[in-house]
């Protein structure tokens, strides 16, 4: 990138917020995926969502593509470079702008960590609709690029279904709101209007290749009076689904999460079954009382399955799952997502665990429902020191293999030769002709989206 | 091997999982209870770009032990901006506990090729070796806070003031001095035999400095017979405690740090704060206490408890999960006043009348930092506070 680019990134943003050393490229080379290193050639942090405007406007002026990043933690590597240009690292982007009571609807800047909320919100009596399960750098801007999903999905759904309007860079600098915002003179209370098609879809699931989103607008609820749960052990994946799918049917839970025996190994717990399913209900006492008796009671008809005790879950929850993949000597693990319908659970299962198998990997099952169908996104530890990234990226192979022939949807990154040829063609000349309109000079993620750019 | 000492650290460096933990926490990442916080790595929180974090320093690591990257003096420097508190790991690394022996690891092979460390530590490990404290102030005005103390000659326990204590701020040892003699603990002192405790030359990677200042305090305890050594600085202690047994191997004595006495003491009915002091305290953990190998967190909080009329409050940050002071207020200075700064704040949020810590360095850290953003909040050493109570 030639100097007088570089002196006009610092211009825009200020000196001490673009970072061009090698030192500097260098721990932008690597996300949290096994795939890297791929370096930028400049690192930019800006402070607000004009700044971001006047950077993408000279991305195009020069024709240099631009990368954003925050928490870094999209486990398919789209925070990573492919062409070089400029990282948007969107930290320095975390205000939150408050919660308007009344739409039951908080704004804040995308580069706001998901926890972060959590605890503003939480102070001040009110929740998000789901419990995430990650790590502290995820942040709101790329959990909805992500669209992703956390115990709480079976009532709510994915992140996507609650978010009410976004502020957006578009590649080409313009900035644009969407949700009812884009209404002359209304607030953010409702993301579809008759004014149009759902615009803000273009950036669920985008993983930044439509444009950078700077603001995001949520629904938030009241803290529940009760939130408490149940679990049950199943000998089997093929018991594991058709108990879930009881579960779901009865349109009782709050929440339906999954975890194996693997996963308690991992960790260093005693397994409690080989399959454990965990079913949180939340309200009211009495009808968190009810929901969970009644899933009960489900379980114990159908005649497979059977209850754990109690503080099953609170082995898991509390940090356990995290820290305790903590090994010794260290090692780094990987994760591999798909959304699958509810009858093929337990093959979504048995592919996880015959990689994992095949590659001797120690392993653990995550896996939750969204409304009536399911995200599994398990984790798989490997060693980079001694058996480098091969085996992780070989394993991920052949699990969004085996997944696309039970008919699940791995969550691919983008141009991956594993997932243009599954994409209907004309479904992916549809969303070509829209990229291509949206960012004519290819600026945004290039070399990142499953279209021919 | 170039990188001697790093090499050993490949199995982290390696499988460093960039999950940015390291730069913004939270303190408890997997709820759904626990506090969450959105500031965790002080270098992070001023510089705001990756280089200036733990993930930062060891993808850089990494290239440096394959021989892809040499490293530059400005990238000495950013190896140098970190405060080493160690929040990096502590908190929510799921690769890796402890950093901070890899980072000072880090330090210590650029000095042995000749590229470090940054100006600031030179000129301190210059002045220890003039006259043995970090100021470079003379020799002979190292006990000059103990003088009309009436300090024994001879006993098994010697308390060990360390650099700040003896000459920036005499009323911490003075008032260590003075817990320790109104509970009939009897005590001595290195005077001029002290010199600084090495903790500026060990984090800074000058290991040869280090090493003649273990063996010139070791020689000192032995000549007084040291069973027991107390320290009231928590810096002190650490490097005595963990550092001094890694160069000579087991010492002859146990190291001690005050609130661990006086927590005793409390306990055994030796110390019976009378006087009510009606404010609403809260206590500051030093990273080198509650989290850098030791976990001396439950001792203050007893300490002060004891106190009549004390209302106790937690910061945002506490125990293990404590936010660092600062630390180097001469070697970093705007790092550590950013970082000082914002643990005034954490105070003021939760209306606090009353810092206490247990560190000498933490206690100039917060009381320069208070200063500066003209906040009304004292900043009192644990020990301090106690004589106080008991009218001292």
């Amino acid at each position: 990138m030639d100097q007088s680019t570089i002196e006009k990134l610092k211009d825009i943003v200020g000196p001490n917020y673009v970072a061009d050393k090698d030192y500097d490229l260098i721990a932008y080379s690597r996300a949290w995926s096994y795939e890297g290193p791929l370096q930028p050639d400049v690192i930019v942090v800006p402070g607000s969502t004009e700044a971001v405007s006047q950077v993408m406007k000279l991305a195009n002026e020069v024709g240099t593509p631009v990368t954003v990043r925050a928490g870094g933690t999209t486990t398919t590597g789209m925070a990573l470079p492919r062409h070089g240009g400029i990282v948007l690292d969107l930290n320095r982007m975390n205000t939150i702008y408050g919660i308007d009571e009344d739409a039951q609807a908080i704004t804040m800047q995308a580069g706001t960590t998901v926890y972060g909320l959590i605890k503003y919100i939480e102070q001040r009596g009110w929740k998000i609709p789901w419990l995430p399960e990650f790590g502290g750098g995820v942040t709101i801007g790329g959990w909805t690029a992500f669209n992703g999903v956390g115990a709480g999905g079976s009532i709510y759904g994915r992140v996507g279904d609650f978010i009410i309007g976004l502020q957006v860079v578009l590649p080409t600098g313009e900035i644009v709101r969407t949700g009812s915002a884009s209404f002359k003179g209304a607030r953010q209370f409702t993301r579809y209007l008759g004014t149009g098609p759902d615009l803000t879809g273009l950036y669920l699931n985008s993983l930044g290749v439509s444009g950078v989103m700077t603001e995001v607008t949520m629904r938030v609820y009241p803290i529940p009076e009760a939130l408490d749960c149940i679990s049950f052990g199943f000998d089997t994946s093929e018991d594991a689904q058709e108990g879930m799918k009881k579960l779901i049917r009865a349109n009782i839970a709050y929440g339906i999460t999954c975890v194996d025996d693997e996963m308690f190994k991992t960790i260093g717990l005693p397994p409690p079954a080989p399959w454990v399913v965990q079913f949180f209900a939340e309200g009211w006492k009495e009808e968190v009382e009810f929901r969970i008796g009644k899933a009960r009671q489900i379980i114990a008809e159908a005649g497979f399955g059977n209850e754990l005790p109690s503080n099953t879950i609170k082995m898991l929850w509390g940090g356990a799952r995290g820290t305790s993949l903590r090994s010794k000597p260290p090692k780094r693990y990987f994760c591999v997502g798909c959304f699958h319908s509810m009858d093929t659970t337990a093959e979504v299962f048995n592919v996880y665990n015959r990689v994992g198998e095949k590659y001797g990997m120690n392993r653990g099952m995550l896996w939750w429902t969204c409304q009536t169908y399911a995200n599994a996104f398990p984790v798989y530890v490997y060693d980079e020191l001694n058996d480098g990234p091969e085996a992780a990226a070989q394993a991920t192979k052949e699990v969004r293999e085996g997944w696309t022939a039970a008919g699940a949807v791995p969550d691919y990154p983008g141009p991956n030769p594993d997932c243009t040829p599954n994409i209907v063609p004309e479904y992916l000349a549809f969303w070509g002709r829209i990229k291509n309109a949206l960012d004519p000079n290819c600026v945004m993620h290039r070399g990142q989206s499953p279209v021919v750019e | 091997m170039l990188y001697e000492l790093l090499e050993e650290h490949k199995p982290t460096i390696w499988n460093c999982q960039v999950c940015s933990v390291c730069q913004r926490g939270p303190w408890n990442p997997y709820p759904p209870k626990g506090p969450t916080s959105d500031r965790l790595c002080p270098e992070y929180e001023k510089f705001r770009t990756l280089t200036h974090s733990a993930l930062g320093r060891i993808q850089a690591a990494k290239w440096m032990l394959e021989g892809k990257y040499e490293p530059s003096d400005d990238f000495v420097k950013v190896v140098y901006d970190c405060l080493l508190c160690g929040a990096c790991s502590t908190v929510g690394c799921v690769v890796d506990k402890e950093h901070v022996p890899m980072f000072r690891d880090l330090r210590t092979d650029l000095a042995k090729v000749g590229k470090g460390p940054i100006e600031p530590f030179v000129k301190t490990a210059t002045q220890i070796e003039k006259e043995g404290n970090r100021f470079g102030r003379p020799k002979t005005e190292r006990a000059k806070w103990a003088e009309g103390m009436n300090i024994s000659q001879k006993a098994d326990l010697v308390y060990f003031a360390g650099c700040v204590a003896s000459y920036r701020a005499p009323q911490l040892a003075q008032a260590t001095a003075k817990l320790l003699t109104h509970s009939g603990t009897e005590f001595v002192i290195l005077g001029e035999n002290e010199i600084c405790c090495g903790n500026p030359l060990a984090s800074s990677g000058q290991m040869d400095a280090f090493e003649s200042t273990v063996k010139s305090n070791l020689e000192a305890f032995k000549e007084a017979g040291a069973r027991q050594v107390i320290t009231s600085c928590a810096c002190c202690y650490n490097v005595l405690k963990f550092d001094y047994p890694q160069l000579a191997g087991n010492l002859d004595f146990e190291v001690v740090h005050i609130t661990e006495l006086l927590a005793k003491l409390v306990n055994e009915g030796k110390l019976k704060p009378a006087k009510p002091l009606n404010e609403k305290v809260t206590y500051h953990d030093p990273c080198h206490l509650a989290r850098l190998g030791s976990r001396v967190i439950k001792e203050p909080r007893q300490v002060i408890a004891s106190i009549p009329g004390i209302d106790l409050v937690e910061m945002e940050g506490n125990g293990k999960d404590t936010q660092c002071c600062g630390r180097y207020p001469v070697e970093l200075p705007e790092l550590s006043m950013l970082t000082g700064t914002n643990r005034i704040k954490d105070a003021e949020t939760i209306g606090a009348d009353t810092i206490v810590t247990a560190c000498s360095f933490c206690d100039w850290n917060l009381n320069r930092a208070a200063k500066s953003v003209q906040s009304e909040i004292k900043v009192v050493d644990i020990t301090q506070l106690m004589c106080q109570a008991l009218g001292l």
